[in-house]
């Protein structure tokens, strides 16, 4: 035993760093599992007591025993530690639903209350925007239409040719025997391109047909073609403000955005 | 000893620390890395979405929208927005469980009708109906003008139309309705005092955050028993989620020796 001290009074003297060093180490084992320090802290308030111990007695419908209290505060207390697990562990970044959630969270706390447009402004934004808002050329027309399935009666373009009243012809049609200023981009959504197609080629006046729609058969008069024109403002404006609102919101994102951007590194392969 | 061996040590025992740091230290989350294999992931899921190949413009596009997300989904939590949402804890805890029964190398195995017979016997009052109440109910809003309640009351008992008097509150009317529904939406007291009302006659009002309250139970129901057979099917899963938290427990008791837990006293 002198022997041992002896050599550890020699070592200590010749390497005094290393002596501490062990030491230091040897305590910092030891003593570890009795000191908070680089330990986590879950600190459980009183409000967040007065919380979990509401929200339990509310589900059981009655007051708690205190076995149960402490129960349920011990719950919390794993719920917190597996929650931080999940943060510590990188957990959090890989779970879709938590980021499709926090996602939408986050873009709805990037977003700005806006205050409306002003009429100058407005009008500014509908007329840089004019194209958008035009309405392209469109067509007027009357026509007789046959079910799909059923045939023309016989002689129908002579008769309407003639001047019969076509209302009184063929099959009820749900938008109606006239159809006014369909753009060929309505009438191929409602009828089909072809059908679209030959009601934009034909001189207007005269009837033909029959033309092949994807409801049906039809006879066609294209009573009057209207050039493109840009609506007046104020029958607009309704979407013309939640465009320019949209709009705002975008650019005012766009910009956070790359401020927030600039924290970040990206690495790509 | 000379000064060079001192710095020498010095660098070593720095050298050793940084090691250690950089092994256990928590990653860097503002570094966002993209290898190939998850552009291409991102990509085809696109086009499964699409059910079509992307174009070179569309990649590119699909990417820097992840991109945007992703900064979005970092940028929540650096802000703490995952910390107020009830909805976010509970994906978190049922993930971090998952991993954890992962770790322990759980395996689920189907009890057998032994092992659930013992278990509803000894969980018998888990699956006992409480009593419930149908419950008729006008609710006076909190932010509409005040109201003479005593009028209200009078209409009520002279057999005005409920339906049409005050706002949708719970639904004009409930039927079987827990004790704890109503302590989840207005506390304990609250639906305390409405189980304790006679039934058949109009009351009122009882205050929430809400506004005021009348009710009147037309009926009631009283709590009762369940059989094993009626029962069998939540049995299987309630055993094999309780068995999946006892290996979560275990793996926790392990984990919490990271925490120190400080709870406030509370009387």
């Amino acid at each position: 035993m002198r022997a041992l001290w002896q050599r550890v009074s020699v070592f200590w003297r010749r390497e005094p760093f290393v002596g501490f060093a062990i030491v230091g180490g040897l305590l910092f084992f030891l003593l570890a599992p009795y000191l908070s320090w680089g330990r986590e802290t879950i600190h459980v308030d009183a409000r967040t007591v007065a919380g979990i111990v509401e929200r339990r007695s509310n589900l059981e419908g009655r007051k708690l025993t205190t076995e149960e209290r402490e129960e349920a505060i011990q719950d919390y207390v794993c719920e917190e530690i597996l929650v931080r697990e999940a943060h510590r562990n990188g957990w959090h970044l890989e779970n879709g639903r938590v980021r499709q959630r926090l996602v939408l969270a986050m873009r709805t706390a990037l977003n700005e209350d806006l205050p409306e447009a002003s009429s100058a402004q407005l009008r500014a934004y509908y007329q840089a925007n004019a194209d958008r808002y035009r309405v392209p050329v469109s067509v007027t027309f009357s026509h007789v239409y046959f079910e799909k399935g059923s045939s023309p009666m016989p002689g129908v373009l002579g008769s309407l040719e003639s001047g019969a009243d076509f209302r009184a012809m063929g099959d009820s049609f749900w938008l109606g025997a006239i159809m006014v200023r369909q753009t060929r981009h309505q009438l191929q959504g409602a009828l089909g391109t072809s059908f679209a197609e030959a009601v934009f080629t034909q001189e207007p006046g005269r009837w033909f047909g029959p033309i092949e729609s994807s409801r049906g058969t039809h006879f066609v008069r294209a009573d009057d073609r209207h050039p493109p024109e840009l609506p007046e403002l104020e029958t607009l404006e309704r979407y013309v403000q939640l465009d320019w609102a949209t709009e705002r919101r975008a650019e005012l994102l766009e910009r956070k955005m790359s401020r927030i951007r600039e924290r970040y590194t990206l690495v790509e392969p | 000893m000379t000064s060079n061996h001192i710095t020498l040590k010095l660098v070593a025992l720095a050298l050793v620390c940084y090691g250690a740091y950089y092994r256990w230290s928590p990653g860097d989350d503002s570094v966002i890395e993209l290898t190939a294999s998850m552009i291409e992931g991102i990509a085809e899921r696109q086009e499964a979405l699409l059910e079509r190949p992307l174009t070179d413009s569309e990649r590119v596009e699909v990417k820097e929208i992840y991109i945007q997300e992703e900064i979005l989904f970092r940028e929540a939590f650096r802000r703490g927005l995952d910390r107020g949402d009830r909805r976010v804890r509970s994906m978190l805890i049922e993930h971090a469980s998952r991993e954890l029964l992962r770790a322990a190398g759980h395996e689920p195995s189907r009890p057998s009708e032994s092992e659930l017979e013992s278990y509803f016997d000894a969980h018998a009052e888990r699956y006992r109906v409480p009593e419930r109440v149908d419950l008729q109910q006008v609710l006076i809003p909190a932010a509409t003008a005040p109201t003479a309640y005593d009028d209200v009351l009078t209409e009520l008992r002279g057999g005005a139309d409920f339906t049409k008097m005050g706002a949708a509150g719970l639904g004009a009317e409930v039927k079987e309705v827990t004790r704890s529904r109503i302590a989840q939406a207005f506390g304990l007291d609250f639906a305390n005092d409405v189980f304790a009302l006679p039934d058949g006659a109009w009351h009122g009002p009882f205050t929430s955050s809400a506004g005021a309250h009348f009710f009147r139970i037309p009926k009631r129901w009283p709590g009762r028993e369940l059989s094993y057979e009626d029962v069998k099917g939540t049995i299987e899963q309630d055993f094999m989620r309780d068995s999946e938290a006892l290996v979560v427990e275990a793996e926790l008791e392990r984990i919490r020796r990271r925490y120190r837990v400080d709870i406030d006293d509370v009387d």
